[in-house]
Parts: C-alpha cells; sequence; structure tokens
C-alpha cells in the first residue's frame, strides 16, 4: 500500500495548487497498468471539490487530506475540525433514505448506518422534454462529490470533534 | 473577470478571463453577468476557451445566471469548452439545461 498525508492550512489555499500536489502523488503512484485517465478526472474534481468544502464552511482552519492506493482502490479521506454536518444533529433512523436535495435532475440522498456512517447515493431523474430551470439547485459539492467516487462516506467522530469525509476510487 | 468580445443586435459574447473558474471568483462572475444581462437584455454567450477548470461553487453560479436570464425570456449559451469543464458538466446533467455548442459561429448558426 501506498499513502501520504497533506495538511493545508485555511489562510494558505491555493486550490489548483493544492490539488495538483494531490494528483501527482496519485499519478505516480498509480500502477501502471491502471487506466489513469477517468480516474485522475474524478479524482481531480473530487479533491477540489473536498477542499472548497473545507474553505466555505465555518471553524475550519487547516484540512488534512490522506491518500491511500491500495489493491484496486483509490482512497481519498479529508478531516477537519469544523462544524459537523446537520445530519449529524437529528435522529434519523438507521438505513433508510433521507432525501438532502431534489431537483428536476438528481434526487441526492443520505443513509446513515449503524456505526453512525453517513453514505451518500443518488437517483437521477427522468426528463421530461420541457426542463423547470427554475428548480435546479444552486449547490453541487455533495453531488459532484457523490457522482464521481464508488463510494462516498461521512463520519463524525463525537470524541475528537473530527469530520472524516471518506471516498473511494476504484480502478 | 469577464470581457465583452462581441456585441450584436440579438446576443452579446463573452469570454471569462481566468483559467480556474472556483469559489474565488464565482462571486463576482455571476454579480458582473447579472449586470450585463439587465443592462443588454439580450442572449448571452459565454466563451469558456480560458477556463481550464471549473468548480461547484462556480457551476451555481452559472445555474443562478441561467435562471436569471429566463425569468428575462433570454437565452444563455456555451461554447468553448475543454474536455474536463465538459466532462463535469455532463456528470452533473447540466448538459441538459445549458445550450453547449463547439465554437461561437456554431451557436449563431442554430
Amino acid at each position: 500500500m501506498q499513502s501520504k498525508q497533506f495538511e493545508f492550512l485555511k489562510n494558505s489555499y491555493h486550490l489548483s495548487s493544492d490539488t495538483h500536489q494531490i494528483l501527482g502523488f496519485i499519478t505516480d503512484e498509480l500502477p501502471a497498468t491502471a487506466s489513469a485517465g477517468e480516474l485522475l478526472f474524478k479524482a481531480k474534481i473530487i479533491v477540489t471539490e473536498l477542499l472548497t468544502n473545507s474553505l466555505k464552511h465555518a471553524g475550519v482552519n487547516s484540512t488534512i487530506i490522506d491518500v491511500k492506493i491500495s489493491g484496486h482502490d483509490v482512497s481519498i479521506l479529508k478531516v477537519d475540525f469544523g462544524n459537523p454536518l446537520s445530519l449529524i444533529q437529528k435522529n434519523y433512523p438507521v438505513n433508510t433514505k433521507i432525501p438532502i436535495s431534489n431537483d428536476i435532475l438528481h434526487t441526492l440522498y443520505a443513509i446513515i448506518d449503524s456505526g453512525k456512517n453517513i453514505n451518500f447515493f443518488c437517483d437521477e431523474i427522468n426528463l421530461d422534454d420541457i426542463l423547470a430551470v427554475e428548480n435546479i439547485v444552486e449547490h453541487f459539492g455533495l453531488l459532484i462529490i457523490t457522482k464521481a467516487a464508488d463510494k462516498f462516506t461521512y463520519h463524525y467522530n463525537l470524541q475528537t470533534k473530527e469530520n472524516l469525509f471518506e471516498v473511494t476510487l476504484k480502478f | 473577470m469577464i470581457k465583452i468580445i462581441k456585441d450584436t443586435e440579438n446576443h452579446l459574447l463573452i469570454e471569462i478571463e481566468v483559467s480556474e473558474a472556483n469559489l474565488n471568483n464565482s462571486d463576482l462572475f455571476k454579480t458582473q453577468v447579472i449586470q450585463l444581462l439587465d443592462r443588454h437584455k439580450k442572449t448571452l454567450i459565454i466563451d469558456f476557451n480560458k477556463v481550464e477548470y471549473i468548480d461547484s461553487s462556480f457551476l451555481g453560479a452559472l445555474v443562478a445566471i441561467l435562471k436569471h436570464a429566463m425569468g428575462m425570456k433570454l437565452d444563455v449559451m456555451l461554447v468553448g469548452l475543454r474536455d474536463d469543464v465538459h466532462d463535469l458538466l455532463k456528470l452533473i446533467r447540466l448538459d441538459k439545461v445549458f445550450k453547449i455548442f463547439g465554437s461561437y459561429d456554431e451557436a449563431i448558426n442554430v
């Protein structure tokens, strides 16, 4: 297994160069047999959205991105100490679809498992001929990660107050 | 941030002047383009040829601009998208709501 940890301080974020650092590591460590093109595209948009999420949300002073390459998986774990997702604070039933956003293109939803991990999924909506553009959401971060990833999970550690966003890409 | 390239009777062609279209410039982009729509009241063609990457914040700004334009019964067309940018729009199906063309000439000859 190959792994590397990257730490970014909020006041010195440079989204483009920070993302390229991580992509450089994945490119170097990916087995030669892997098809890199699509995976790197997905890794790029996922890392960008994970870092953008930290920039946008209050309480995040530094972000750690931990990348592991093992078997046929690239795992990207983001850790920060910002405010937890509001999903954590509500008492949702386990293993039930919880809608997060819904428009004419997608339904994004979460399922909380018995280990209090929040797994994100989305369904594509069948399109009518005439699109009601006014109903399209304007927040795409979670949707982009959910659609690009093979698996996307969020966990909040109550003891350490860490937000853990884990994304898996298969190659 | 944006530059007016052509102002005809029917449409306005603008070019995005940054290579990274992201959280750092999405609010300014939205404000400037909505001001242009309000002032010119014409179909807007946005040239992305200089944009190497676009993030969710900028996509949100683009959708807000489209909603504003449609409220004015105006069109927004996107041209000159690089593969990564086009692929991201396709991933979240925004290619279903924006009119996307390879070039300005293609857009005006529809």
